[in-house]
C-alpha cells in the first residue's frame, strides 16, 4: 500500500515541471489521457474565470474543489510531508556520548556526516544492487504473466472470468506479512509439504531459504502483486472501444494479432504505470525479507536498503543515521522512477 | 439546478473537511485530566501480569495499573521502549532484563529509585541480582528474576540413543550428539540458532569470557569479544557444525518448537526460564524431559553462565516516578504477586523469601519429578561479565556476523573478530571511551 501512496507523491511532484509526464489513470481511454489531467490543474470555474465575474458566488464555486481536498491534503500533510520534513531534519544531527557513555546522550549538529557514512557504507550499496537485479528479474516475469492473464480474460476463449479474476485478484488483499508467513511454511525444511513430496520421491528437496532466498522473496512478491497488475492492464483492456477491433478483424487480424498489435500498443501506458510501481515498490522492498530473516541465515540486517534504515533507526535506535539513509533511499527511487518514465516517455504517450 | 448542486457540495465538502479536522484534533488530543487514581502503565513480556496488577489495584486504591503484555524479542522490545521514551509515551514501569540496563541507561530511559526508598529492599533479594541493577549508588531496578543455565534434555531420546546420564562436560556433549544424530537423519541433540546471541553469548560467559570490561584508571571500555575463552567456544560449535552433528533452526520458531515436541531436537542449554518454554512448547511430552547442570569445559567442574534475568524498572518521563517505584517494589516483595510469578510466570525469583515458596521446592512432574529449581540455584555463574551500553547494535552485528558465517560455512571466529572491530567502531562513533 505504501507503494501505491510513494507513487502518488512522485507523480504529484513531478506535475509542476514535467505536465503531461503522469500516465493516465488506467481507466481512461489512452486517446483521450492528457484531458483529464487539463481538467484537474484548471477546473472549470477556474478557466472560465474573468474579472467581471468575480463576485462571492464564483468564488465560491472556486473553493468546492479545495474544499472536496481538504481531507486528503490534510492527512498527506499530517502523515507523509511532516515526517518526511521530520526525517529530512534529524538525518543532519547526530547523537552523542561521552566517557563510558552512561550519560544521557546529547543531539549535535551533524552537518552531511550521515549522508557521508551511508554513502561510504558498501553494506548499503550491497542493499541497492539486491534489490536492482530483484527488479530485473522480478518485474518482467511478473509483468509478462499478469498481461498474458489480462489478455485471457479480456479475450472471448475463457470461461468463469468474474472467478478466475477474482481468484488471481485475491492474493493481492492477503496482507504482505501473512503471505509471507504463509510462503515461510512452504519454504520450511521442516514443515513444507513440497519438501515433504520431493522427499517422498528420494529426490533432494529444495533448500528455499539458502544462498537464493532472494528468489523465495521473489516469488512471494510475484504471488502478491500479479493480480494487482493484471487487474491494471484488465481495466485498461476494457475502456478500448470494441469498433478498433472490429476493423482490426476486417483488415483480417487474428485473435492473437489483435491481442499484440492493437491491446497491447493501446494499454502502453497502464504497462508503464504498473512497472513503475513494481519499481518503487522493488527498490522499498521490506516486509518479506524482514519476515523471512527468522528464517535464513542468508538474510542480514542490512539486505535491502528500507531494513538497513530500519534496523539503523530502531534497533540501533540512531534516528538520524536512519533519516539519512530513508532520504537517500528516497532520492534513489524518485531517480529511478523519474528516469524510466524519461525512457518510456515516447511508448506512454506523455 | 447549478446553484442547487453547488450549495449541495460545498456544505458537504465543508462537512467532510470539518470532520476531518476534529477527528485529527481528537486523536492528537491529551486525555482529560481526572481527579481519580493516579494511572500508571506497566509493560512486561511475561504472561499473567494482568492478574499482578489486579491485585495491586485492588490493594491500592490511590494507583491504578494497566498492565500491557508486549510481544518480546530484544530486536523488537528494547527498540520500542527508548523509541517511546524518545517520543514521550513510554510506560511508567517496565520489565527489563538485566543485559540491556546499561544500554538503557545509556539512552537516559531509566529512574535512579535510589531516591523512592528502593535500598530499603535491597535486604530482600539475592546480592547478586542486586549487583545486576545498581551502578554506582543507583538503582535502576528491582530484580524479578534471574538466569542460571542449565541443560533440558529429552531423556526418553537419551535413552532409546544408548545415553545413560546426560554429558557432564562438552567433550561427552559431542560425543552424545553423533549417538543422537544416529537415530536418523533428522535427530540433532541440539540447535546451534545463529541469531540467538543472549544464547552464544552466555555459553561463552561459562567458559570464561568477559566481552566487556571497565578500565578504571582510563575510565574506558575493554572490548574482547574475541578472547581465547570466547574462541574455544565457538571452535567447539563450529566442529559441531562442520560435521551437521547440530541444527541450525531458530529458537522460539515453530519449527524448533515442533523439534522439541518431536524429539528430534533432543536437548536445549538453557536458562531457568526455559521450564516455561520447554512446557508450553512441548506440551504433549510431559514426564519426558528432565534437567542436568551445564556440561562443564573442564571435568569436575561447577560454572554456569547467565541467559536473561530481568529488572523493573522505572522508565523516564513518567508523570508519577514515586508511585512507580512503589509499584516495583511492591510487585516484587509481595508473596501473592511473587507466587504467581513463580507458579504461572516461572521465575527462578531473585527475591530470597520467594526462593522458598513450594512452587520452587517441589518436584516437577514435567521434569520427571525433578525438584529442577535445585539444580538452577546450585549454578555457578562468574561474576566477571559486564554488559555494554550499545547491546542492541552488538546484538544486531552479531546476529549479521555468525548467520553470515553459518550461512557461508567460514570460520565462527573470524565473525567473532569481525564483531570486536564492529563494537569498537561502534563505541568510538558514538564518542564512548573504548580502548583499541
Amino acid at each position: 500500500m505504501d507503494n501505491v501512496e510513494t507513487m502518488h507523491t512522485a507523480v504529484a511532484s513531478e506535475q509542476p515541471t514535467q505536465a503531461p509526464a503522469t500516465p493516465s489513470a488506467p481507466s481512461e481511454p489512452p486517446p483521450t489521457r492528457q484531458k483529464p489531467l487539463r481538467r484537474l490543474r484548471l477546473p472549470g470555474s477556474m478557466r472560465n474565470l474573468n474579472m467581471r465575474r468575480l463576485n462571492w458566488h464564483t468564488l465560491k464555486r472556486q473553493l468546492v474543489p479545495f474544499a472536496f481536498l481538504a481531507p486528503f491534503l490534510l492527512i498527506f500533510a499530517a502523515f507523509f510531508f511532516a515526517p518526511f520534513v521530520y526525517a529530512l531534519i534529524q538525518s543532519f544531527y547526530k547523537e552523542e556520548r561521552s566517557g563510558l557513555g552512561f550519560g544521557p546522550p546529547t543531539i549535535v549538529w551533524a552537518g552531511l556526516q550521515n549522508y557521508s557514512a551511508a554513502l561510504h557504507d558498501p553494506q548499503f550499496w550491497d542493499g541497492i544492487k539486491r534489490v536492482i537485479l530483484f527488479g530485473v528479474v522480478q518485474i518482467p516475469i511478473m509483468m509478462i504473466v499478469a498481461l498474458a492473464l489480462a489478455l485471457l480474460m479480456d479475450s472471448a476463449v475463457i470461461r468463469l472470468k468474474r472467478f478466475f479474476r477474482l481468484a488471481v485478484f485475491i492474493p493481492y488483499a492477503v496482507p504482505a506479512v501473512v503471505a509471507t508467513i504463509m510462503w515461510g511454511f512452504f519454504y520450511s525444511p521442516d514443515a513444507s509439504p513440497i519438501v515433504a513430496v520431493f522427499t517422498a520421491f528420494h529426490l533432494p528437496p529444495p533448500n528455499f531459504l539458502g544462498k537464493d532466498v532472494l528468489w523465495s522473496i521473489a516469488n512471494i512478491s510475484t504471488w502478491e502483486f500479479t493480480g494487482y497488475n493484471m487487474i491494471i492492464f484488465f481495466s485498461a483492456l476494457q475502456a478500448i472501444p470494441q469498433e478498433i477491433y472490429e476493423s482490426g478483424r476486417l483488415d483480417g487480424l487474428s485473435e492473437l494479432g489483435i491481442a499484440l498489435r492493437l491491446k497491447l500498443p493501446l494499454i502502453t501506458p497502464s504497462l508503464v504505470l504498473g512497472v513503475l510501481f513494481s519499481l518503487i515498490g522493488t527498490l522499498q522492498l521490506f516486509n518479506e525479507p524482514l519476515i523471512l530473516q527468522r528464517l535464513s541465515s542468508y538474510i542480514s540486517s542490512t539486505y535491502t536498503p528500507n531494513i538497513f534504515a530500519y534496523n539503523i533507526a530502531f534497533v540501533e535506535t540512531n534516528y538520524y543515521y536512519g533519516g539519512a539513509i530513508a532520504v537517500i533511499l528516497g532520492v534513489v527511487t524518485f531517480a529511478f522512477s523519474y528516469g524510466f518514465l524519461r525512457l518510456t516517455r515516447r511508448q506512454s504517450g506523455v | 439546478m447549478r446553484s442547487w448542486y453547488t450549495r449541495v457540495s460545498l456544505g458537504l465538502a465543508i462537512l467532510l473537511g470539518v470532520a476531518t479536522i476534529l477527528t485529527t484534533l481528537a486523536a492528537c488530543g491529551s486525555p482529560s485530566q481526572s481527579s481519580g487514581p493516579v494511572q500508571l502503565t506497566f509493560w512486561s513480556f511475561n504472561q499473567q501480569i494482568t492478574e499482578q496488577a489486579a491485585i495491586f489495584n485492588r490493594t491500592h486504591p490511590n494507583i491504578h495499573v494497566t498492565a500491557l503484555k508486549e510481544p518480546s524479542g530484544p530486536n523488537q522490545y528494547y527498540p520500542k521502549v527508548i523509541s517511546s521514551v524518545n517520543a514521550g509515551n513510554a510506560p511508567d514501569v517496565a520489565l527489563i532484563e538485566y543485559q540491556y540496563i546499561p544500554t538503557m541507561v545509556s539512552n537516559g530511559a531509566l529512574v535512579d529509585i535510589s531516591q523512592y526508598g528502593a535500598n530499603s529492599v535491597k535486604s530482600q533479594f539475592a546480592s547478586s541480582a542486586w549487583s545486576q541493577v545498581t551502578r554506582g549508588s543507583a538503582v535502576y531496578g528491582i530484580p524479578q528474576d534471574t538466569g542460571p543455565m542449565g541443560l533440558f534434555y529429552r531423556k526418553d531420546i537419551f535413552q532409546r540413543a544408548g545415553i545413560s546420564s546426560p554429558p557432564a562436560t562438552w567433550a561427552e556433549f559431542a560425543q552424545d550428539a553423533v549417538k543422537i544424530h544416529s537415530l536418523g537423519p533428522n535427530y540433532y541433540i541440539t540447535a546451534f540458532p545463529p541469531s540467538s546471541t543472549g544464547w552464544l553469548q552466555s555459553l561463552m560467559w561459562q567458559a570464561g569470557a568477559t566481552w566487556f570490561s571497565i578500565d578504571t584508571a582510563h575510565n574506558a571500555w575493554k572490548v574482547s569479544i574475541n578472547s581465547a575463552a570466547s574462541k574455544q567456544v565457538a571452535a567447539y560449535w563450529q566442529d559441531l557444525l562442520n560435521r551437521g552433528l547440530v541444527s541450525t533452526v531458530a529458537d522460539f520458531s515453530n519449527d524448533w518448537g515442533a523439534a522439541l515436541d518431536k524429539g528430534t531436537i533432543a536437548s536445549w542449554p538453557s536458562a531457568v526460564w526455559g521450564q516455561g518454554v520447554v512446557t508450553s512448547d512441548a506440551q504433549d511430552t510431559s514426564g519426558k524431559w528432565a534437567v542436568s547442570p551445564m556440561p562443564q569445559w573442564t571435568a569436575g567442574a561447577n560454572v554456569s553462565g547467565m541467559w536473561g534475568g530481568s529488572a523493573i524498572s522505572v522508565i523516564s518521563g513518567t508523570k508519577h516516578p514515586k508511585e512507580a517505584a512503589e509499584f516495583a517494589e511492591w510487585y516484587l516483595t509481595n508473596t501473592q504477586s511473587l507466587t504467581i510469578g513463580v507458579k504461572e510466570i516461572g521465575w527462578f525469583p531473585a527475591n530470597l523469601a520467594a526462593r522458598s515458596f513450594p512452587e520452587v521446592t517441589s518436584p516437577n512432574p514435567f521434569f520427571s519429578n525433578q525438584v529442577i529449581d535445585t539444580i538452577f540455584a546450585n549454578a555457578n555463574v562468574p561474576a566477571t561479565w559486564t554488559w555494554p551500553p550499545d547491546l542492541t547494535t552488538v546484538n544486531k552485528d552479531m546476529g549479521d556476523d555468525v548467520n553470515s558465517a553459518v550461512a557461508n560455512k567460514t570460520p565462527l571466529s573470524g565473525a567473532l573478530d569481525q564483531l570486536q572491530q564492529q563494537v569498537i567502531q561502534d563505541l568510538h562513533n558514538n564518542n564512548i571511551n573504548v580502548e583499541s
